[in-house]
């Protein structure tokens, strides 16, 4: 068994720290020590089956309306990314569909590789996963860029009749997704991708 | 508070000069100097574990205050203006907020508002308070405390996020209205370079070794 406690407040490291010392207040800043982080698989699966269900009205409901010059014009996530394809600003379609759809996939597809290797153990692509870990949750941040482009959208054009942009429910549940798909990301422990695995009966060395 | 602060039991090895584990995959490494530029990397998972600098904790509060001193007229100053049909209308950066405040939807409005402009003034005020007592000569445990926020606060600091949203935003409505950026832009955008880098120099172990070496030593044997 591991020994090590690391602390994941003040990155303190005790080496050698017997089993009963897991889950008492660090040394150092007194967070609390644990060896892995507690019912990190069953958390973080919560809340990635979480946000994959919020991903569904996320992209089926509207998240905007804007009211250009007698216009009205409602789009869902993915209807405004094509809107912004045909009007020539593909550089812009492209980075709202990476920051809005395709992170969020990636995110609970890793999530899902992430419990699979981490329930059967020692897998073989653990330092590939490890790495992937570091990267979704470097990245999934970005996700806030379209409830961001909305508020801003929202507060900034308001002329009145001429032109106004409204928030529609789907910005709700867009961030609502996010806001999951991040608390999963955090309660996972990577960690776990280098132990024994949860359904391995403790095999013998 | 820094009485509160427990020596190290007898059930662990006492910290210091001792190994430290990687937080990714928790291997054990021991301590070596970098020298500026080098980054150290885990021998397992190959994740980056720290990074030399030339310089000290001066150079890196010095970001923390840039960014602290940009936040303010990142805030005050517009950021856009939008001119149609004769009527000009400024943003400021907390317009998205209040936007989506005044259509019904408060929570999302709170989350904005604490993603693109609470969090990242939380992160610097830590910043200051962790590094300004390092820098003065006088470290104590009482600000230690404030570490155990850190992760928290960079985890919804995203300045950097909304920067990109209005500049998207910028490019989505230019030809509808006048757009024009205005010097608010430029100190949000200053502001969260500063961030950047504060927190890619910002060392929390060392930090914390240095604030709390006294109490430490004192449980040593």
């Amino acid at each position: 068994m591991d020994r090590t406690l690391h602390c994941h407040a003040c990155q303190l490291t005790l080496p050698d720290a017997a089993p009963e010392y897991d889950g008492s207040p660090c040394p150092r800043c007194h967070a609390t020590l644990h060896r892995r982080f507690p019912h990190a698989l069953q958390r973080s699966a919560a809340f990635a089956l979480a946000g994959l269900i919020m991903l569904v009205p996320a992209n089926l409901l509207p998240v905007i309306t804007s009211n250009l010059f007698g216009a009205a014009q409602t789009n869902t996530i993915m209807s405004g990314v094509l809107a912004l394809y045909r009007d020539g600003l593909w550089g812009i379609a492209l980075i709202v569909f990476v920051a809005s759809i395709a992170v969020p996939l990636l995110k609970l597809v890793s999530l899902g590789l992430f419990f699979h290797a981490a329930w059967r153990g020692n897998s073989p692509h653990r330092r590939g996963l490890t790495r992937l870990y570091a990267f979704v949750r470097f990245i999934g941040r970005w996700s806030m860029l379209d409830v961001f482009l909305v508020a801003f959208l929202t507060g900034a054009v308001r002329f009145g009749t001429l032109a106004s942009v409204h928030p529609e429910p789907g910005v709700i549940a867009f961030a609502a997704a996010v806001l999951l798909t991040v608390f999963a990301t955090e309660s996972f422990d990577s960690r776990l991708l280098w132990d024994e695995g949860a359904n391995s009966d403790s095999a013998a060395p | 508070m820094s009485a509160s602060i427990p020596a190290p039991t007898p059930l662990c090895t006492v910290p210091g000069d001792g190994p430290v584990a990687c937080p990714w995959c928790g291997q054990l490494h021991e301590r070596v100097k970098l020298r500026p530029g080098d980054v150290s990397q885990c021998r397992r998972c190959g994740a980056q574990l720290a990074r030399g600098f030339a310089s000290n904790w001066v150079v890196t509060l010095a970001w923390v205050l840039t960014g602290l001193i940009l936040w303010v007229p990142a805030n005050l100053l517009p950021i856009v203006r939008l001119s149609q049909a004769g009527n000009t209308r400024e943003s400021l950066l907390i317009t998205g907020a209040f936007g989506l405040w005044d259509a019904n939807m408060p929570w999302i409005a709170v989350l904005v508002a604490l993603c693109g402009i609470v969090a990242p003034a939380l992160l610097l005020l830590s910043f200051t308070a962790l590094l300004g007592p390092i820098v003065l000569g006088r470290p104590s445990v009482r600000g230690l405390f404030l570490i155990r926020w850190l992760h928290a606060f960079e985890l919804w600091s995203i300045p950097e996020v909304y920067l990109l949203a209005i500049l998207v935003a910028f490019i989505k409505i230019g030809s509808l209205a006048h757009t024009v950026p205005a010097p608010g832009l430029w100190c949000q955008a200053g502001m969260a370079l500063a961030l950047l880098i504060a927190w890619r120099r910002f060392d929390v172990d060392a930090a914390a070794q240095a604030l709390a070496t006294e109490k430490i030593k004192g449980g040593v044997s």
